[in-house]
């Protein structure tokens, strides 16, 4: 008897396995839509998936209580890693895809996007970037695909911008040929700021995870034509270190970054950073909407978020909301003409549009300044579509 | 006693190439059958067997090199990205080139190739890179070798980052058609699977696993290490980057980084997992890595079993891996197949051991080993000081000496193991000296060793036969003259085991079948009766005296059974001290007054010399001068 | 500028001379590169991290986070090591890869795959004047740091007993059967000195980064690796040599190539190590081993 209901219970256990499998493949239930998230959430590129993942859950959560995507569509998310793997990803597109995904979500990085975009384009399914940033991304796929968070060469105008009305004139560029972001955004930055009449005074490279910066930071400072920034899309662990040395050094030299250096790990290195400049996807100023998602953020999931991703996923819950309610329709063409067709959608990290661009969104970015400690607003800036370079 | 049809077979095929043959048919038609069924089960599970088949690719790559080798390669990720560049590149559009890749030389652009041309010019250009990349192996092995495997991951990784004008630099490269799906890759895996299934029984692979299992060994045989590395490792690149190729077609976008150290040790896993030394162990590793990762990545998400909410666990799929992998280890460190082919011809009892050989004729000409002034020096010590020696053909000379009079250094010296600080060396008349053990071989001189080295990863007709087929054309007849040493030293029964099997006593008797299937002019044994009973010892007196009459070869050996040597040998050369102190017939020798004070004064008694007696095995055999 | 690339090299070097030695220590005594060295380095940075928040004092930290790297590299050969005694170099070397795998991926799912600030003291920013040279604290101390733990690891090879053994087998490991100590504490020793190396490297490196994450120990451990090689692998000068030597190769090909030819750097490098490697097989120092028949 007692072995039957062993028996019986390796077979419910078999059958509810299967049943799993199968369940990846079952067609939705009515007008409910389908999400498709592939997402890295372990290997290198965790970091910046898992938190864009915890920001779009909590949209997703809240749109759904309301009723779902345009009131009326139950929104479910179906996530599957990707591992950070390349092959891995085109293969659990096709999967999400399969399961009958109308909207697809993928990793923060042009690679796998782009792998996973070939599949979608051919289907017409709007395939959207966590926070990939390279400005080709959309260009290499085609029309389904959107990027969300602020362009390299758009960051890098804000900030050459900024620079340059400043009075500075001469800049040296740290690149790092080591991936798109770490070496083009100092380029664009490059482009702008010398098409202002700046000037490009020496440029270094560095290795990712080197952590060693005391060969370039003793060629920084024997420079004969003294810069007056340095600019580089460097980030953890190697814009700490970096700062680190080259003050270290005896040069007080301000440094200007990237979104990539707005975290935690930035603002605890103190008054080693102050005059450092960077740019945000968005900034959270008292009573802003940015602060009342990382409240909301804090009291869902128990801690503050550690980066602007989260709130750049909860934005993506947002454009899709948008997008949904425009269409009326769950038919994936229909959302991606909607989502073609944003303008100035206000989102908690500012303002959103992607009408008239090549689906990179033309965005608000926001400047802000270390000081003592502590982040300074500068403000937000939506530069002119003209003045940012071409990809 | 064969069929037929085996019959014409056996004579233009050998026995193992056919078993080759028809495993390699088996796995591809296994991966024909896996490929039928995802056709049938939908557009993802082709797309994962697809990308399954590529990675098996990657992974026999890795198989032929490492697998015969020994050595781990940590490099050909870094050629399996050079092979997804070069086909990107080749077969891109045009319009997507010029709008991409602006600054890129006339040469590469617009080519707009089809895969199968695309794939032609790898392979071609897989043949140069690999003969270039694998310069530095020429003098490297072991770990040295292995390092410089990864150096040459980071070179390729760090060249096509910093090439940017042809691969975008670490932007994607995008813009490849993709036109690889599962019949693309499937017919190459199964084209790959079957090469490496092949090589390891051709010359070459055969030649390679020998110097994995024992480089001095392989090199007594008359093996060229530095080519037969070469050689594996260009092979092996020419499948890496054809992998890459697929890969290319198979993503439509990548970057340098995708081929770096996650991929290399993803496709090392693998192939540890299924065993590294056979073509079946890729395979299996392979399958059982996939089936594994598509199971434990359904759970990892999460979802409802039985109306209990599981929450999603990330990183089950990497812990689960990186777990079995340890587990496989633990219990299987030759890996799931232990380093086993599918031999299935064997295994379903169609295919016996080849027939022996007849004898080869017995050499007529009396030839020589002519050793003038040999001397050696190792920091200050004095091994062998001016030494000459004439050993010729139709004759058994004896060897001996106290212990540390340096007979085994002399022996090393004229095999070439041991370069000579001065001195000349001439075999048959021709010039030898200073080189290096393979050549020495190869002029006729066959040899055993004190410490047997025999290859006991492969069977011992594989260890006879790797000899053999120096000498003999044709791997089938090759095959049937190692059958013919073996049944000679009475292991033809065992032939298809595993050396490392063997009892000690056995192993010496392989190591002497192997050094006579190269049919030498002499053949040079160290200590052969070290460690035999009486009844061994009495056998192996018997079958040299035997090959020596009927060969006329010319028999050297060094040995402290003094009764054997006395009764054995036509001719004694005495050493002492690193000098030739006496030469000539066991009566004269025994009373020259020079060797009973040099045994004497080596504290051992010149009583046994004179009456020989059976002398005791030394209690210090590790005084001599044999471990250079 | 030269007295600064100098010191500069010296710094890096040392760090790679610690790690190099944690690895060669290992190997000598057991046949595996551990690459799992590199986990040990980030347990130490995420011991270091929970202490400080603890709120206890810097000095108190640093031995906590040491000592852990320690604990965590005896743990590491009781559990994943010790059952594969004797298994080929091939083996043990895979297996630490999994390890490594596996150890990452629980920090990345347990703690949090973004990087943790750790702010170091003020004063380890600053820089000493000698006349127009300005030289950092943290490179000095990297320096001082890495000197006396070769020190101190030198003096207990050469003046205790378990030292002795230790260095008798790395060259035979049956000499210690002689000498009449386990073999067990011979190898949980050699753990025990390789987790106090990667300990301290951890230390001096996170001075310089001033962060912590889940993925931070491979290029270290990769240099790490190329170092015992280059020195010869298993042999102890050999690794304290392969790690300067790498060092100041590194550094010297920073500040003198120019911006064209940067991107190759590491290629350069590597090509210069394939060269060493092909007129010293076995290293600079190769290590001293018995022959064995």
């Amino acid at each position: 008897m007692r072995d039957r209901r062993r028996i019986n219970r390796h077979l419910a256990g078999l059958v509810s396995a299967a049943a799993l499998m199968l369940g990846a493949a079952s067609p939705a239930f009515a007008e409910e839509i389908i999400v498709g998230v592939a997402s890295a959430q372990t290997g290198g590129l965790a970091p910046f998936d898992q938190p864009s993942l915890a920001g779009l859950k909590i949209a997703v959560d809240e749109i759904n209580a309301k009723g779902g995507f345009g009131g009326k569509y139950p929104v479910r998310l179906v996530v599957k890693d990707t591992r950070s793997d390349m092959g891995a990803t085109a293969t659990i597109t096709q999967e999400l895809v399969d399961a009958g995904a109308k909207i697809l979500i993928t990793p923060c990085d042009a690679d796998p996007s782009i792998a996973a975009g070939q599949v979608t384009q051919p289907l017409g399914i709007p395939t959207l970037t966590f926070c990939g940033t390279a400005p080709i991304l959309t260009g290499a796929v085609g029309d389904v695909m959107f990027g969300t968070y602020p362009g390299d060469n758009l960051q890098a105008t804000v900030l050459a911008n900024y620079a340059y009305d400043q009075g500075l004139r001469k800049v040296y560029l740290l690149k790092s040929p080591d991936s798109t972001y770490t070496m083009r955004l100092p380029e664009y930055f490059g482009e702008v700021f010398t098409r202002k009449g700046g000037a490009v005074v020496g440029e270094g490279s560095f290795s990712m995870n080197q952590s060693d910066f005391s060969a370039e930071v003793t060629k920084i400072k024997n420079l004969a034509d003294k810069p007056d920034l340095i600019m580089t899309a460097g980030y953890e662990p190697d814009f700490p270190a970096f700062v680190q040395q080259l003050r270290a050094a005896g040069v007080s030299t301000p440094v200007f970054g990237a979104d990539a250096i707005g975290t935690g790990t930035i603002l605890g290195l103190g008054k080693l950073v102050d005059g450092t400049v960077y740019t945000a996807a968005g900034y959270a100023t008292p009573g802003s909407k940015l602060a009342a998602f990382e409240t909301k953020f804090k009291d869902v999931t128990g801690h503050a978020p550690e980066s602007a991703y989260e709130a750049n996923g909860y934005d993506i819950g947002l454009i899709l909301d948008t997008a949904v309610t425009k269409a009326d329709s769950v038919d994936p063409k229909a959302i991606r003409n909607a989502l073609a067709s944003i303008e100035k959608l206000e989102g908690v990290t500012g303002e959103i549009t992607y009408a008239g661009t090549d689906r990179m969104p033309l965005r608000s970015v926001a400047l802000v300044k270390y000081q003592d400690g502590a982040r300074v607003f500068i403000g937000t800036q939506v530069p002119a579509a003209a003045e940012v370079p071409a990809p | 006693m064969e069929a037929g049809v085996h019959g014409v077979a056996e004579r233009r095929l050998s026995k193992a190439m056919g078993g080759a043959l028809v495993d390699a048919l088996a796995m591809a038609a296994l991966l024909v059958a896996v490929g039928l069924v995802l056709t049938m089960a939908g557009v993802a599970p082709q797309r994962t067997g697809t990308h399954a088949a590529i990675i098996l690719t990657a992974v026999v790559s890795l198989q032929i090199f490492s697998g015969n080798t020994g050595i781990v390669s940590f490099g050909h990720a870094g050629f399996v990205g050079l092979g997804a560049y070069v086909v990107g590149l080749l077969t891109m559009s045009a319009s997507v080139q010029a709008s991409a890749l602006r600054n890129l030389p006339t040469l590469l652009a617009g080519h707009e190739m089809p895969l199968l041309a695309a794939l032609g010019i790898v392979v071609v250009l897989g043949i140069v890179v690999g003969v270039v990349s694998g310069a530095p192996l020429f003098r490297l092995s072991g770990s040295g070798a292995s390092i410089a495997t990864l150096a040459l991951l980071i070179i390729v990784y760090t060249v096509l980052v910093a090439s940017r004008d042809i691969t975008r630099g670490s932007q994607p490269f995008y813009g490849v058609p993709r036109d690889v799906g599962l019949w693309t890759a499937i017919p190459v895996a199964a084209l790959a699977l079957a090469f490496a299934r092949i090589f390891r029984e051709l010359p070459i692979g055969l030649s390679a696993r020998a110097v994995a299992d024992d480089e001095r060994g392989a090199a007594a045989i008359g093996i060229d290490r530095r080519f037969t590395t070469l050689f594996a490792w260009a092979a092996s690149i020419v499948v890496a980057m054809a992998a890459g190729g697929l890969m290319a077609q198979f993503l439509g976008a990548f970057s340098p980084k995708d081929f770096y150290f996650g991929l290399a040790f993803t496709t090392l896993a693998m192939l540890i997992v299924g065993g590294m030394t056979s073509s079946l162990g890729a395979l299996s590793g392979v399958a059982v890595t996939t089936v594994v990762i598509e199971l434990v990545r359904r759970v990892e998400g999460g979802g409802e079993i039985g109306g209990i909410v599981i929450p999603p666990v990330f990183g089950l799929t990497e812990a689960v891996l990186a777990l079995s992998m340890i587990l496989i280890i633990w219990r299987r460190p030759e890996g799931l197949c232990g380093g086993r082919e599918l031999n299935l011809l064997k295994r379903l009892g169609l295919s016996g051991p080849p027939t022996a050989a007849a004898e080869p004729p017995a050499r007529t000409a009396r030839l020589t080993i002519r050793a003038d002034g040999l001397t050696k020096r190792y920091a200050g010590i004095v091994a062998v000081d001016d030494a000459g020696v004439e050993l010729p053909t139709d004759c058994i000379t004896g060897i001996i000496g106290p212990n540390g009079a340096g007979k085994t250094t002399l022996i090393n010296m004229i095999a070439g193991a041991v370069a000579p600080t001065s001195g000349t060396l001439a075999i048959a008349g021709e010039p030898v000296t200073r080189f290096a053990a393979h050549r020495v071989a190869r002029a006729g001189l066959g040899r055993t060793f004190q410490n047997i080295r025999i290859f006991p990863r492969m069977t011992l007709l594989e260890n006879v036969l790797v000899a053999s087929r120096q000498v003999v054309p044709g791997l089938a007849a090759a095959e049937r003259a190692a059958m013919r040493e073996l049944t000679r030293v009475g292991l033809a029964h065992l032939a298809e085991q595993p050396a490392g099997s063997l009892p000690y006593g056995l192993r010496r008797r392989l190591e002497v079948a192997r050094a006579l299937a190269l049919d030498p002019a002499f053949l040079v044994l160290d200590e052969p009766a070290a460690g035999m009973n009486p009844v061994e010892t009495e056998w192996l007196t018997t079958m040299l005296a035997k090959v020596r009459a009927e060969r006329r070869i010319g028999v050297v050996l060094i040995e402290h059974d003094l009764k054997l040597v006395m009764k054995l040998c036509d001719r004694i050369v005495v050493v002492d001290h690193g000098r030739v102190i006496a030469e000539g017939t066991p009566a004269e020798v025994q009373a020259n007054p020079d060797v009973i004070a040099a045994y004497l004064g080596s504290r051992t008694s010149a009583r046994v010399l004179a009456q020989t007696e059976q002398e005791t095995k030394p209690s210090n055999p590790t005084g001599e001068f044999s471990h250079a | 500028m030269l007295v600064q690339q100098i010191v500069n090299a010296i710094s890096l070097g040392g760090v790679y001379a610690l790690l190099a030695l944690g690895l060669a220590i290992v190997f000598s005594i057991v046949g595996l590169i551990n690459f799992a060295h590199g986990e040990l380095m980030t347990i130490a940075g995420y011991c270091l991290l929970g202490a400080l928040l603890m709120g206890v004092p810097l000095a108190v930290a640093v031995v906590v986070a040491v000592a852990s790297a320690a604990i965590a590299a005896v743990l590491m050969e009781q559990i994943a090591f010790k059952p594969m005694r004797g298994a080929s170099v091939t083996s043990l070397l895979i297996t630490s890869f999994a390890v490594s795998s596996l150890l990452k991926v629980l920090f990345q799912n347990g703690i949090s795959a973004r990087p943790q600030p750790i702010a170091m003291p003020s004063w380890m920013t600053g820089a000493f004047q000698f006349g127009h040279v300005s030289i950092g604290v943290g490179p000095l101390l990297s320096i001082a740091g890495s000197a006396l733990a070769l020190i101190a690891l030198e003096l207990f090879l050469r003046r205790t007993v378990m030292g002795t053994a230790m260095r008798a087998a790395a060259e035979d490991f049956n000499v210690v059967r002689l000498m009449g100590i386990p073999a067990g504490r011979i190898i949980a020793t050699a753990f025990l000195l390789s987790g106090l190396l990667a300990g301290l490297a951890s230390l001096l490196w996170i001075a310089q980064r001033a962060s912590v994450d889940p993925l931070m120990g491979f290029t270290p451990v990769l240099k790490a690796f190329i170092a015992t090689v280059v020195g010869g692998l298993g042999s102890l000068p050999g690794a304290v040599v392969g790690g300067l030597l790498l060092g100041v190769i590194e550094v010297a090909l920073q500040s003198a190539l120019p911006p064209d030819v940067a991107p190759y750097r590491d290629a350069i490098v590597l090509s210069g190590v394939i060269l060493v490697l092909l007129f010293r097989p076995d290293g600079v120092i190769p290590a001293a081993r018995a022959q064995r028949s």
